[in-house]
């Protein structure tokens, strides 16, 4: 028995930097982005996902698979993984970029879900509300700090304070309006076609004919459905088997 | 005058009980001994005889029914010093399947008797099996005598209507007493009808047979939704009314503090007759391709929103339907699908009026036609047909066709729907770089600890800026302050100087030494320092309860310094390093005593 015991011992301690380096998601990351880099979209979509499935469920995995979903013409699912990007990492520019671009490729136009004042908070991306408020932040405190340590009630200074202050406001709204909406619980339609019910049921009416990529708010969660706003303002019930949870 | 006339009330029918003896009769009686499956029956258990206090009789074997109490009522008559009592227990049944099913017996224990009625036989149809006819509206003199104080009538504006036709439904609640409480209403149940409640009307006064009520009106619009004979149910009523004969009945030695409270008061439960409605099926003759089930009188007009388009670009009608009739039940109108386009739904909205009693409104839909290829193309009107009951015929609508322009490239031949080879060749150059660096799971600044603590820093900066203005304030306005912090800083700093200048002659060495103490006494104690005797500077520490120690200790040093400057003494390096060192024990002392 001894004698079979140390070959064993042996090829064990020899294949434990393999298993390890099977199971370290940065080298399964690496690879999954050469498959992609050679254009072997599925198989990487594969392995993006195992390592999803194993918990490193990081922005740039989602962006990535979601790439790699967009090559497959998979528009649902891309749309998706970039929405799980962004909601991990609200106001990176790259996610958003992108969210633009996969977006364009939906049936149902301008269908990404608007957050509110729409014609507001869409401007800048959450990133750049938050910089932006940043800097005026700082700004007026520099003032405010100036202001009380030279004792100076100079016009121009009191202005400046006003000013900075009134933008300060707005773009602290712009931001905390993005980042409420960042927060909410959304959905993308994965089916190519998919009804929008009026009831969390076969029977009920059909309200619209929903298609891949279609972005919803969730309202409620049922065993088999989702009560979606979408962003016509229509209010709905969704598959859950159609679709899938940010 | 009234509470004279209650104890004379109270005194003869507390006599009257003194006489109650035996004599009992208990017995059942059901309303309808035929119902079918969601109707509902009434047992009613009447117990009649000289006893003022009877038990709740309980019934035993009520088979396949739920059974709910609704209440109890009383009457007492004193005729020629005969008091006679009759009490009925209210029960309702609700068949839970259909049979035949007995009911009963019903048991009463009352002063170690058992009373039973006999069982009652009773037939439960299935639902539908047999249509009720409607009961005939009770005559106003049937109401008098029947109904009395607080009665319900319930009616439709219409016996015979079409399918999906509305049917205007009333509820009037009758009431000449007073109610102790708001009535609850109950409606009735409208299986085969699609309903919306109608605004409640005010209330009013009518006159019935001579006798004032405050009138309550509710009503419903009903669409039905089959042909054949339709049923409305019962709609139920319970107020809280007055009950004199609870009021003077009660046990005095009665402890239920519920019963306390409501003495005086009855619940009542009122149900009105259940109606019928004869449903006429739409007319088969005549029925358009398009007709989709709407009824009523409608409009429609259809808009489209552009004539150009690209492959894979979609082009919308905007068909809005209005007028009255249920608009909830309007289906999208029917679209032949041209050759080389999909036709989608996408997107449709309705609102519902009420004009009277009219429920009307409009709905919109919104149907996208995408076309697969490039060219010329026609899109057929879009049709909408419903049948008016009024004309009894039906009504086709048309709106207005499309000589549409297609560019652009056919469409990716098996590929995802709405993304051209084209599109896909120009904009996947347009997908950013992939990620190299798989990150941890929060990878951007905005939002993580960083970001909320560097959003405090200004905070902290406004606060030490306030703090330190204060500070500054305070140097500025109390000299005091000021020269007890200024001391603190050139005293250091004098220090400093001196030991860096220990070749300095002894002289200028203990003169610089004896001036940097008298400053730094000046400026801790804020006084005049120049030009003090030792007493006077000896009065000054004294003042400021400077230790005996730390005391003797300056008063030495300055002693010290003076011999010095003026008696021609030198000190060596190591006597001018001890001068020193005390000299930094003493401030210290003193800087510690602040």
């Amino acid at each position: 028995m001894k004698k079979f015991l140390f070959p064993i011992l042996v090829l064990f301690v020899a294949a434990l930097p393999a298993w390890g380096q099977e199971n370290d998601p940065k080298k399964l990351f690496a690879e999954a982005n050469r498959l992609y880099d050679s254009q072997n979209y599925p198989a990487a979509i594969q392995l993006y996902e195992q390592l999803a499935e194993r918990g490193a469920r990081t922005p740039a995995l989602y962006y990535n698979l979601a790439s790699a979903c967009f090559k497959t013409k998979a528009i649902g699912k891309s749309v998706l993984y970039l929405l799980r990007a962004q909601k991990l990492s609200p106001g990176d520019d790259d996610i958003e970029g992108n969210l633009r671009f996969v977006s364009q490729f939906t049936l149902d136009k301008g269908t990404l879900s608007a957050p509110p004042l729409a014609f507001f908070t869409e401007r800048l991306s959450l990133g750049g509300w938050a910089v932006w408020t940043t800097v005026f932040y700082f700004f007026l405190a520099g003032l405010i700090v100036f202001r009380i340590w030279f004792k100076s009630r100079a016009f121009p200074l009191r202005l400046g304070t006003w000013v900075v202050g009134v933008l300060l406001t707005v773009f602290a709204l712009g931001f905390y309006l993005s980042w409420n909406w960042s927060k909410v619980p959304k959905g993308v339609l994965l089916a190519k076609e998919a009804p929008v019910k009026s009831g969390p049921g076969d029977d009920f009416v059909t309200q619209l004919l929903g298609h891949e990529g279609l972005t919803f708010q969730i309202l409620e969660e049922r065993e088999d459905y989702f009560e979606v706003l979408l962003p016509n303002g229509v209010k709905g019930w969704v598959k859950k088997s159609e679709a899938g949870k940010v | 005058m009234k509470k004279t006339g209650f104890l004379a009330f109270a005194i003869i029918t507390g006599l009257a009980a003194l006489v109650f003896g035996q004599g009992l009769n208990f017995s059942a009686a059901v309303d309808k001994d035929r119902l079918e499956i969601g109707d509902q029956l009434t047992l009613t258990l009447t117990v009649t005889g000289n006893v003022q206090k009877i038990p709740e009789p309980k019934v035993k074997n009520v088979g396949d029914f739920a059974l709910y109490a609704s209440g109890r009522s009383q009457n007492i008559t004193f005729v020629n010093g005969v008091v006679t009592s009759t009490t009925q227990f209210n029960f309702v049944l609700v068949p839970k399947k259909a049979g035949t099913f007995t009911v009963g017996p019903a048991e009463l224990e009352i002063g170690g008797k058992l009373l039973q009625t006999s069982p009652i036989s009773v037939t439960v149809l299935p639902s539908g099996s047999a249509p009720k006819q409607p009961a005939p509206a009770p005559t106003e003199a049937q109401v008098r005598e029947g109904l009395k104080d607080i009665f319900v009538t319930a009616s439709v504006d219409k016996s015979r209507v079409y399918v999906s036709e509305q049917v205007t439904y009333t509820v009037k609640f009758y009431q000449a007493v007073r109610l102790f409480d708001n009535p609850e209403y109950y409606p009735p149940s409208v299986t085969g009808f699609w309903k919306e409640d109608l605004p409640p009307n005010t209330s009013r006064y009518e006159t019935v047979s001579g006798r004032r009520y405050l009138v309550s009106e509710v009503k419903m619009a009903l669409f039905p939704t089959a042909s054949g004979r339709q049923t409305i149910g019962e709609a139920t009523v319970k107020c809280k009314v007055e009950d004199l004969d609870a009021l003077f009945n009660r046990d005095p030695f009665n402890v239920d503090l519920n019963q306390f409270f409501n003495r005086g008061m009855r619940d009542r439960v009122l149900r009105s007759q259940p109606l019928s409605v004869e449903v006429l099926p739409l007319p088969e003759g005549g029925r358009p391709d398009d007709f989709t089930g709407a009824v009523g009188q409608f409009q429609m007009r259809s808009e489209w929103n552009k004539k150009t388009t690209e492959v894979n670009e979609p082009v919308t009608a905007k068909i809005t339907l209005w007028g009255a009739g249920n608009v909830k039940s309007i289906a999208e109108p029917k679209v032949a699908t041209p050759q080389n386009f999909r036709v989608f739904l996408s997107g449709s909205s309705e609102r519902l009026t009420r004009e009277g009693v009219r429920i009307g409104g409009g709905k919109t839909f919104e149907l996208s036609f995408v076309p697969r290829e490039p060219g010329s193309f026609s899109l057929p009107p879009v049709s909408f047909s419903y049948f008016d009951p009024a004309k009894k015929r039906y009504v086709n609508l048309k709106g207005q066709p499309l000589h549409l322009t297609v560019t652009g490239t056919r469409e990716l031949a098996g590929g995802y729907s709405g993304v051209t080879q084209k599109e896909l060749d120009v904009k996947q150059t347009d997908l950013r770089y992939l990620k190299r660096e798989l990150g941890g799971e929060h990878g951007s600044f905005v939002g993580s600890a960083g970001f909320w603590a560097l959003q405090t820093f200004p905070l902290i900066l406004l606060g030490a800026a306030v703090a330190l203005r204060r500070v500054r304030d305070k140097e500025e306005t109390d000299v005091s302050y000021f020269r007890s912090r200024r001391a603190s800083r050139m005293v250091k700093k004098g220090l400093k100087e001196i030991r860096a200048a220990s070749r300095l002659p002894a002289v200028e060495y203990f003169g610089r030494l004896h001036k940097l103490l008298l400053e730094y006494l000046g400026d801790r104690f804020n006084v005049a320092s120049w030009g003090m005797t030792r007493g006077e500077i000896k009065a000054l520490l004294d003042s400021n309860r400077v230790s005996d120690e730390d005391k003797t200790s300056l008063l030495e040093l300055l002693d010290l310094a003076d011999r010095a400057r003026f008696s021609g003494w030198r000190p060596s390096l190591p006597e001018r390093e001890e001068a020193l060192a005390k000299a930094e024990r003493v401030i210290r002392a003193l800087e510690g005593s602040r």
